[in-house]
This record gives structure tokens, sequence and C-alpha cells, in this order.
């Protein structure tokens, strides 16, 4: 029996963008990453002392749950990067490359985050997200390795220089994050739907992946 | 692989030795409560004197500091970072205060290090938390008004 596909079905027909390993390992990541971010601006913010909601729930101090959570992403990001290693190089391979259309791209971003009309590109990533990827893994990686002189030095020279590196990546970090929630969760229109390539078994729908993938859906198919 | 790594591991072990933690040379740290006195009635805001053998600081300077709590509830505290000896006001609004009620505790002080883990040394007294305005333990302070934050 012969079945006719029409190009609707094609359309919402679902591509899978990341494996089930890459899910688990962003999953880590983000829910230890936000811990951090929480308790850290707590900390920050002059509220050291006073337990947040997160305190009161665990009956821990904000500054011992940050340094947990530190540790927590630590170990993924320690883990990740020695079960996930060929994901990790593809990862880095196609975020650190740069094409001629990138800065056309670059320059129709914003508009195009609202109409959906976004430049062409044939990465696996487009061009905002190789930056933004390089961004992210650069200042985590800072980070944790800011986090961990922290908690192996408790005082002194060392201290006061990974006091300042974990600050400041902070800051730069921060913003980042909140813009790539902002995309990935699908409330600008030119990104509805993306949110599913890490959830929820990693499958969006063709017409979603081709509007923000394109040359990578074509290859995926 | 390994090869490569234990150069910088090793040279990043003896930067993190060479900071950080108890002189080894020393008894270890000490802190102690200058003020209040064993059994003085405190009412807020109050004065608290420490004396540590540690220079104090902010986490940015590097140095100790002192967290100040009741009843061994170190989850809700008052961090003291300036000054051996120097008066430190907590104040009526002051997180170890709020839920606190009216009569017999205890005043913890814990020396911290830089990054708030456990320096090692420790120190309380019995206080009675009163239930009325103006300043205790020392403090001449009588025309701020009001009670605790709760």
């Amino acid at each position: 029996m012969r079945t006719r596909t029409t190009a609707a079905d094609t359309a919402t027909e679902p591509v899978r963008r990341n494996s089930a390993r890459a899910r688990w390992l962003h999953a880590g990541v983000y829910a230890t990453t936000l811990v951090l971010l929480g308790t850290g601006w707590w900390l920050t913010l002059g509220q050291e002392g006073r337990p947040s909601l997160l305190a009161e729930a665990t009956g821990r101090s904000d500054a011992e749950i940050h340094t947990g959570a530190g540790w927590a992403l630590a170990a993924v990001a320690v883990g990740g990067a020695l079960i996930g290693r060929r994901g990790l190089r593809s990862l880095l391979a196609d975020s650190v490359r740069f094409a001629k259309g990138d800065m056309a791209w670059l320059r129709r971003w914003p508009a195009a985050a609202f109409t959906g009309r976004f430049a062409p590109h044939s990465g696996r990533f487009d061009p905002g997200q190789r930056i933004a990827n390089v961004a992210m893994l650069v200042l985590l990686g800072l980070l944790i390795a800011s986090g961990v002189g922290l908690a192996l030095s408790s005082g002194g020279p060392v201290f006061v220089w990974c006091n300042l590196i974990h600050r400041w990546s902070t800051y730069l970090l921060t913003p980042l994050i909140l813009g790539h929630i902002l995309i990935a969760s699908g409330v600008l229109p030119g990104y509805r739907g993306v949110w599913r390539s890490m959830h929820l078994g990693g499958r969006l729908r063709r017409s979603d992946a081709e509007r923000v993938w394109p040359e990578w859906t074509r290859r995926s198919r | 692989m390994l090869k490569k790594l234990t150069a910088p591991l090793a040279v990043g072990a003896l930067i993190l030795a060479g900071c950080g933690g108890p002189d080894p040379g020393g008894d270890g740290p000490s802190v102690s409560i200058e003020q209040p006195a064993e059994g003085d009635e405190l009412t807020a805001p109050f004065t608290v004197v420490v004396e540590s053998s540690e220079e104090l600081g902010t986490t940015e300077s590097g140095n100790h500091h002192v967290h100040l709590y009741f009843d061994g509830n170190d989850g809700t505290y008052e961090v003291i970072e300036s000054g051996n000896g120097e008066e430190y006001e907590v104040s009526a609004d002051s997180p170890v205060l709020e839920g606190l009620e009216p009569g017999e505790h205890t005043l913890n002080v814990s020396l911290r290090n830089a990054d708030h883990s456990a320096a090692g040394a420790e120190d309380e007294v019995t206080v009675t938390i009163g239930d009325g305005t103006g300043g205790g333990g020392g403090d001449e302070d009588e025309d701020d008004g009001g009670g605790y934050g709760y």
C-alpha cells in the first residue's frame, strides 16, 4: 500500500537534534548553574546570612548550597567531557568556525528573532549561537576553575584573584544565560518550537528546525 | 597526556598550598566574644565586640570573617568583617533576630575563612534577649525605638 506524504506532513515530521546523552548533560549543567546563579546573586546582593527559600527548604546556608552546587557542576563538566569526548569535539568544531555570510546573518538577526526570516547559514549552529556557545563555554570554564580555586584556597592572595575572576565571569555570563533562556524558551516568534530540541526526546518540528538551521535540517533528512 | 598535565598541576598545587588555612606554626586561629558578657540582657540594637587571632576583612580581601548567630543555628547569621576589638552593631532588622523569642539564648560566633568554611574557632555566651527598646550589652544609644524584625 502506498502512502502519500504532503508538504504539511513533512513540516510537522519531527527531526532529532540532540542525543539523550547531550540532553542529560545539558540538564545537569543548567540545573546546577541555575542554583549557582540564584544563590550567588543572593549572596552578592547583600543577603548573606538571611536564608533564601532554597536555604530554608534544605536547612543549609546559601554559601554551603553554592559551594555544593559548584562541586556538582564541576563533576558534571568533567564527567561530561570524559564520557562525551566526541560530542564535545564536534560542539567545539561546529562552534569555532566563521563563514562569509555570518555578518549578514547577524545584521538581520534582531528583526528575524521576531519575524522568523533569518538570513541563510550552513552550520549546525547559527552564527549567533556559535558566538554564544564559545562565550558560555569559556565563561563556564573560568567559573568552574575559579570556583575550585576559591574552595581549595579558602583565603589569601590566590583566593582574592579567583574571587575577582569568579565575579566578573558571573557578571558576563548572567546576561548570556538570560538571553539563552529567552531564545530557547520560544517566546520570540523566530525561535518558536526550538525548546523541543533539548527536551522530551530532543525532537522538534522539521519546519521549526528549517527556519533556524536550514542546511543542517536538509542534511539530516 | 599525563606528562603534559603534571607540570601545570604541580605548579597549581604549590600555589594553592601556599595560601589559606591556619598557620601551621601557631596554635591555630582563635575567636572570642568580648561583649556582651555572660548573662547580659540585650535589646536591639545591641553591640557585639569580638577578638580574633586572625585579621578580619571582606570576602574580596581574602581575610577571615566572623559569623554571629543564636542557639547554634548557623544558617541564619550576621557577618562581622571589620576590625578586631571594634564594636559591631546588630540592628533590630538583623536576620538573626527574626523569630527569636524574648528570653535566654546562646549567642554563638564562628571564625570563618574567606570562602565561609569554618576556620576551627568558635565561642559562645548565654544572654537574655529582652522585650524592650533601646541599647543593650553596653550600648548607650537608647533613642532607637522598635522591636525585632519579627
